[in-house]
């Protein structure tokens, strides 16, 4: 699987507890509500794990954290 | 730091429910003493033993619990604003509103209508401000206040990323009435001695804990800044907090004594405040990868808010069942409080998962949070 479909599930289903639920790569997660405080920590700490990177503090910015694309995309770069 | 975030969220949750047992491990060895001996109540006979001092320092190591939500609050409005931005937008402050709301008005009203079933009716006004306030159980002033400020976080932002210093001194200074109100209502000077300026500060939460939420912010936008004063004076701040650990027990006896009361209810005092901000500069700064029970109190971070907002009501229930049922145990404050703390977080814990594996999990954060 790649990124960005790890990225999808586990936000649908740790995240919006919905298998089901409508997400696109581009939806603003902070925006609509669907991260909060404990959801960025929890996919900080989802990240790390799954992708054997470690996240540098100044690198969890609204930026990289705001959408699917968004995190891919810091992925990738790093 | 960041990491650390969830780990000191879930100290904060048993925290909290440490903090909430004392009422009821107090309540059953001075007020319900005549439940396992044949005395009068209340009885303080307890007071000053070895017993009391033992609780007296576990609940004064829990007095950090919502200082460490309000931080990390902080800190997400701080990550959620953007680098670009002048300040958070309107629509994530609703969003996380209108997050917080649902759960906190379905614990309200389920806790309201166990009491109506237990004999105390309210009116209907009655039931407006304690919803507004957060008077339906103890530890549900802490909703109101987070909502109010992530409201007035669109104007703490900008104050916090241009002038951190300032609006830092600016909060504590605020601390100047709010103390001043606690000790004189500790000391029983009464709200008509006081005035009403000070029975603001003394009522409403906001003041006192404004500081929490705005050192979150500054840290995040300071980021560097912070991590070299809090690496400069850790030894510092682990010195202080051991000190004022132990002098917020002995101040607290010492108010007691000079209120003449024999008893009164331990609260949030200057030197507790002192204590709750070393304690917390000491977690966000501790730079071990790998702290004891990482997963667990991980684990428990997550459901921070869930366990916090039905911690309370289990407690009542445990606690009266155990005056009702085994009322032996009350005698027994250590076993009585390990009973209260771990069905306190179990039982919330045990409900949120089941929640989480059934066909309704889709409502959970209706529910939990």
């Amino acid at each position: 699987m790649d990124h960005k479909t790890i990225l999808m599930d586990y936000i649908k289903n740790d995240i919006m507890r919905n298998r089901n639920a409508k997400l696109n790569e581009d939806d603003d997660l902070l925006s609509s509500g669907i991260l909060d405080s404990l959801g960025i920590l929890q996919l900080v700490a989802f990240i790390e794990k799954t992708f054997s990177i470690r996240i540098p503090d100044e690198d969890v910015l609204f930026e990289n954290f705001q959408s699917v694309n968004a995190m891919t995309a810091y992925l990738l770069k790093e | 730091m960041v990491r650390r975030l969830l780990y000191i969220n879930g100290l904060a949750t048993i925290a909290a429910v440490i903090h909430h047992s004392m009422h009821w491990i107090l309540t059953g060895l001075f007020w319900w003493t005549d439940r396992y001996r044949s005395v009068t109540i209340p009885n303080y006979d307890e007071l000053g033993s070895l017993s009391y001092y033992g609780i007296r320092l576990i609940d004064q190591l829990a007095f950090f619990g919502v200082p460490a939500f309000l931080f990390v609050s902080g800190f997400f409005i701080a990550i959620a604003t953007g680098s670009n931005e002048k300040t958070i937008s309107w629509k994530i402050v609703g969003n996380r509103i209108k997050k917080l709301l649902p759960p906190y008005f379905l614990w309200s009203f389920v806790i309201i209508l166990l009491d109506r079933l237990l004999g105390t009716a309210y009116s209907l006004q009655a039931i407006t401000k304690a919803l507004i306030t957060g008077g339906v159980a103890p530890p549900f002033y802490y909703v109101p206040v987070l909502i109010q400020l992530l409201i007035l976080s669109v104007f703490l932002v900008p104050l916090s990323r241009a002038r951190p210093i300032l609006i830092l001194v600016f909060t504590l200074l605020l601390q100047i009435p709010v103390t001043i109100a606690t000790y004189t209502s500790i000391l029983e000077k009464g709200a008509a001695d006081t005035g009403l300026f000070f029975s603001i500060f003394r009522d409403w939460h906001l003041p006192g804990y404004v500081f929490w939420f705005v050192l979150g912010l500054v840290v995040k936008f300071h980021l560097p800044e912070a991590q070299k004063f809090l690496e400069r004076y850790f030894r510092l701040f682990v010195f202080g907090a051991i000190l004022t650990f132990f002098l917020g027990v002995v101040e607290w006896d010492f108010l007691r004594v000079l209120s003449n009361r024999e008893w009164i209810s331990p609260q949030l005092t200057l030197i507790d405040k002192v204590f709750a901000l070393l304690l917390l500069l000491v977690l966000i700064s501790i730079r071990q990868p790998q702290l004891p029970l990482y997963s667990q109190l991980n684990y428990i971070g997550v459901r921070s808010y869930g366990v916090y907002l039905t911690h309370s009501l289990v407690l009542a229930l445990v606690a009266k069942m155990t005056y009702h049922l085994f009322p032996s145990l009350l005698a027994f404050p250590y076993i009585f409080g390990f009973l209260l703390v771990a069905t306190g977080l179990i039982l919330p814990l045990i409900s949120m998962e089941l929640m989480n594996r059934s066909p309704l999990r889709r409502y959970y954060q209706y529910v939990f949070g």
